[in-house]
């Protein structure tokens, strides 16, 4: 078997190069088409927020009746006649409608929105405001971003190592009583994490009173640095409970039961054969062939996580990205929601570039696909 | 023979508890391997020959009840051990396991290599670098260049993954080898190749095999014994000389009697009736059933007889040891003659520089090239004629088989049926083509709905072709079950495709084909899928049928050695075209392709004497359909090329006997 007579397959290449270089150029790739992925959910979201101009049409009729007031009710304009004072009053407007470029058509300003959200530019809050005073969009959004990441990282890493742990121990015991326990609870995955939220508030909160119901840290928060810290991991513990309690069962009963179904493949009885130690065995030949499809799974879930995060902060007032958002809609604050929303699209993109990098790592199959 | 043998089993037991009850896998085997001795374990799929490896190596599942016995390796008993110390002292380093020929065999993830070389980093204790020179060692010996050793599995093809599946097994030098079917998936070529391979490997290294399979002319390529299992237990244990010559089990008669050979004019013949059911095993022999030499004392469970020193078999007619070692009553039953109709003049299909083509498309718009399945074929099918199309996989014999029932649309050139250009049909009137041409499909089960009935996968195609009288389908449904012999019909009819065995699904998938009267049928791959002894029996009804019918059947199949007895004329596919057309006598007598050559080369018929040679195979793989090579496709491997013309030239088709064409630059002066 000459390599040379198949030409799909290099001569001399190392491996190890070989794939450094696939990699980067999956990575690439990826990174291409997550960025046009983002600017299509940004630019989708402008004109939603916008109402595909219709808003444009509302402001101008609010900024003409405000500037009439404002001239009618200004005393030093009272001996101008009418026909002056109509002047006047578009010349304003024409000002007005200038400094906020309402005079170019929307779909131009709609690209230079686009334009500057991509660059993080998200313009100025029209009613809120951050704990500093700032009305910068940008400002209000990083003050609760760290927030969110903290919450929302701790749980879906402790939910994707707990559930892989759990179900690789479970396919060893197949048919146990915990097995059986676990099927029985997998459709409980059915309600959302805030569902739960509530019950555990209800539980852990009032009838036994040992965790806080809410926010982040204590009321004046606790001066030293560890103390600090302790009441943030206490005012953590029951949402992230709450996110763990809503997935957990099932991601480890799938999870269990790919196991399974991969554990009975010819190369893992293949590795049986070779008298390979059983740990060996569960890492290289089971955990390892189906992490690719394990970590899909857990990519949706995350997706669907990040969209049922607004609830869950609010349900425990958790001071992130999700209580912003809900608040802004209050408001009717178009900035702030599309500001969020902008970072709401990077936050996805990130992690699934993320998930995808680590799909080529643990998959050959998918980075030297790349490079067709 | 005074020494030790290197293996000797005593009594050896493995049952599975499942839940309808308990499967007797094995059921007390006695026998023994010397060093540098390979016995072939033959038997038909559901005998319990895999379990016997399994039990051997101690790769159990969960579900064994009961795995008992003496397997003495050396002469020390390895039952005993503990699972800890038989997986350090046992496994790998003095018995390893070749596994059937798949992509699964290989974790897809890790390197080859490292899956090579990792037994010894565990057992040995060896650092990654030594192991992996070691493991490029013995990639050389199976032919596998040291290149390949950083490469997925995903990258090799099939007969590399294979190769590198033997180098796994021999890494460790141990001193037996199991492998189960590890050639059964692969090509003709390929497996010849492979099989060359072990020969020599026996002969240098001196390894014990034992080889479990089905298939008996490859058995007979390595065989030094035979041992023969049915139903869990070993009927006959004979030398290959023996065996392959004259086996004393009625069972192993049958079984030679079946086997399609390509230098013998006799018909093979099926052997009626099924296994047992390992779960109800009855009482007395357990091949009574099926057998022809039955008499009262079968009832009675027989004892292994010692026919000669290692010869025994365990059949009642050899009680008082009938001098001839014939057993009695046993005979060649007459097989009936198909008559063979003088070949019609009619033309029924033709194709003409017939090209399917599929793009292969990248970032999902930019073209990224051809694969050029169906490259350029033309040939006529004459009207009640049986026609095979021959190659190995991937030379585009599917591809053309679903062209010609209008699956794909030929990219350039066109086939003309009764007459008509298919491409010029309208919808209505390929309907009406599609009613005359019956399709059946390799894997039987696949091709019938398991949520319908028998009687309503039968009825749907009559019902779209506007049969409305219930009455008249459920005849025609009827006569399509009785001329697959299918009876009495009502007993099938209720019934679900899963409630049928194999062979009775493709009966089924046949009346399907049949039910709309079709003038043509085209079967792809119609036994591969199904187990031997099944085989020629489904291929006897198909031939049967075509003949009675007058049917044009068009057989698409890898198996050259079937071909003699179910087509009058071949053709051979290589790379996307037709490189050989003649009748089946001329061709398999008098090849004149050199591809063609070296697949009748590589098919083997049972005997003995294969496993003194190896085989001349061509090096190479086949073509690839992306990028086939100019000129002549097969003149990389071809030892006659001529230089500057087979690589340059695409060669047109010559006659070089009578009717028998070869588009081969050799044959240019006839």
């Amino acid at each position: 078997m000459n390599p040379s007579q198949n030409p799909s397959i290099p001569k001399n290449a190392e491996g190890l190069v070989r794939d450094l270089k696939l990699m980067l150029l999956f990575t690439g790739k990826r990174i291409i088409a997550l960025a046009l992925m983002v600017l299509i959910g940004v630019y989708l979201t402008i004109l939603i927020a916008n109402m595909g101009g219709r808003v444009d049409e509302l402001r101008l009729v609010q900024i003409r009746s405000e500037i009439s007031e404002a001239v009618r009710g200004d005393l030093s304009f009272r001996e101008l006649n009418s026909d002056e004072r109509n002047r006047l009053i578009q010349r304003r407007v024409d000002l007005e409608v200038q400094r906020l470029n309402l005079d170019r058509p929307f779909l131009l300003r709609s690209f230079n929105y686009l334009y500057r959200a991509m660059l993080l530019d998200l313009g100025r809050a029209e009613q809120m405001h951050s704990d500093q005073g700032s009305r910068e969009v940008h400002a209000i959004i990083l003050e609760r971003l760290p927030a969110t990441l903290l919450l929302f990282g701790t749980a879906n890493l402790l939910i994707f190592f707990l559930s892989v742990y759990i179900a690789l121990w479970l396919s060893r015991h197949y048919g146990s009583l915990i097995d059986r326990i676990v099927i029985v609870l997998a459709p409980t995955s059915a309600a959302p994490a805030w569902f739960y939220g509530i019950f555990l508030i209800l539980f852990f909160a009032f009838l036994l009173p040992i965790l806080p119901a809410g926010g982040m840290v204590e009321a004046p928060p606790p001066l030293g640095r560890r103390d600090y810290a302790l009441s943030v991991l206490k005012h953590m513990a029951l949402p992230v409970l709450a996110m763990l309690l809503s997935q957990i069962f099932i991601s480890i009963y799938s999870w269990r039961t790919f196991f399974l179904i991969h554990s009975s493949e010819d190369y893992v009885e293949m590795a049986r054969a070779k008298g390979l130690p059983s740990r060996m065995i569960e890492r290289r030949y089971i955990l390892r062939p189906t992490l690719a499809p394990v970590i899909t799974s857990f990519m949706l879930m995350l997706i669907s996580m990040w969209s049922g995060a607004i609830i869950l902060e609010r349900t425990f007032s958790w001071p992130g990205l999700g209580t912003l958002i809900f608040q802004a809609i209050g408001h009717h604050d178009t900035p702030v929601i599309i500001g969020s929303v902008v970072i709401f699209a990077y936050l996805l993109a990130f992690s699934i570039l993320v998930l995808d990098i680590v799909y080529g790592i643990v998959d050959p199959r998918v980075r030297i696909g790349a490079k067709r | 023979m005074m020494t030790e043998p290197l293996l000797k089993v005593e009594d050896l037991r493995l049952a599975y508890q499942t839940e309808r009850g308990i499967v007797t896998a094995v059921d007390g085997l006695n026998f023994e391997i010397q060093r540098n001795e390979a016995l072939v374990v033959l038997g038909e799929s559901g005998c319990g020959k895999s379990s016997l490896a399994k039990a051997l190596l101690r790769v159990l599942p969960r579900n064994v009840k009961h795995h008992s016995g003496r397997v003495l390796l050396d002469g020390v008993d390895i039952m005993p051990l503990s699972p800890e110390r038989f997986r350090r002292e046992i496994q790998w380093l003095r018995i390893s396991l070749v596994m059937q020929a798949s992509m699964n065999a290989l974790n897809p993830v890790m390197r080859v290599g490292e899956q090579v070389a990792e037994p010894l980093c565990v057992h040995r204790g060896w650092s990654p670098h030594k192991a992996m020179a070691r493991a490029g060692e013995v990639f050389e010996l199976v032919g596998v260049s040291g290149d390949f050793l950083r490469r997925y599995p995903f990258e090799l093809s099939g007969g590399m993954r294979q190769r590198v599946v033997l180098a796994m097994a021999l890494v460790a030098e141990p001193e037996l080898v199991i492998m189960d079917e590890p050639t059964s998936a692969l090509d003709v070529l390929t497996q010849a190749g492979i099989m060359n391979r072990l020969k020599r490997i026996k002969r240098e290294l001196g390894t014990s095999f034992m080889l479990i399979t089905h298939d008996v002319a490859t058995s007979s390529e390595i065989a030094d014994r035979v041992a023969l299992m049915y139903a869990g237990q070993f009927v006959e244990l004979s030398s290959a000389a023996q065996f392959f010559a004259k086996p004393a089990h009625p069972y192993g008669k049958l079984l030679m009697d079946s086997v399609p050979r390509l230098h013998q004019t006799r018909q093979p013949d099926h052997i009626p009736g099924q296994p047992p059911n390992l779960m109800l095993l009855p009482s007395g022999c357990r091949f009574a059933d099926r057998c022809p030499a039955r008499f009262d004392r079968c009832d009675e469970d027989p004892m292994p007889i010692a026919l000669s020193k290692r010869n025994e078999v365990r059949c009642w007619l050899y009680t008082d040891r009938i001098e001839t070692g014939k057993p009695q009553g046993l005979h060649n039953t007459p097989i009936p003659v198909l008559e063979t109709r003088p070949l019609s003049k009619e033309v029924l299909v033709t194709a003409q520089d017939l090209h399917t083509w599929f793009e292969l498309k990248q970032w999902g718009f930019i073209r990224a090239g051809y694969v050029r399945a169906v490259n350029g074929v033309n040939f006529h099918l004459y009207r009640g004629e049986a026609v095979a199309f021959v190659g190995e996989s991937g030379c585009g014999k599917s591809s053309l088989a679903r062209t010609l029932l209008g699956l794909h649309a030929p990219t350039r050139g066109e086939v003309v049926f009764e007459g008509r250009h298919m491409h010029a049909l309208n919808k209505h009137e390929l309907k009406q083509y599609r009613a005359r041409v019956g399709y059946v499909q390799q894997d039987p089960f696949g091709a019938l709905p398991p949520f319908m009935t028998i009687r309503r996968a039968l009825s749907e195609p009559l019902i779209i072709h506007g049969v409305k009288d219930r009455k008249e389908r459920e005849t025609r449904i009827r006569a399509a079950l009785e001329e697959v012999r299918l009876s009495p019909a009502d007993d099938y009819l209720p019934k679900f495709p899963h409630m049928l065995s194999g062979g009775q699904q493709q009966r089924v998938v046949i009346a399907r084909s049949l039910i709309l009267q079709p003038a043509m049928i085209i079967a792809d791959e119609p036994v591969s899928m199904l187990d031997a002894s099944v085989r020629v029996e489904i291929l006897r009804l198909l031939r049967t049928i075509q003949s009675k019918r007058e049917l044009t059947l068009a057989f698409i199949t890898h198996d050259l050695s079937t071909v003699r007895h179910f087509a009058d004329r071949i053709f051979v596919m290589y790379g996307g075209r037709i490189v050989e057309a003649a009748t089946v006598d001329d061709l398999l007598d008098f090849p004149q392709h050199p591809y063609t050559q070296a697949l009748l080369a590589a098919t083997a018929d049972p005997d003995a004497k294969n496993a003194a040679q190896e085989r001349e195979l061509p090096d190479g793989e086949p073509p690839s359909l992306l990028h086939p090579p100019p000129g002549c496709h097969f003149h990389p491997r071809c030892p006659y090329a001529i230089k500057g013309l087979c690589d340059v030239e695409e060669p047109p088709e010559f006659e070089p006997r009578a009717v028998h064409y070869s588009a081969c630059w050799l044959h240019k002066d006839t």
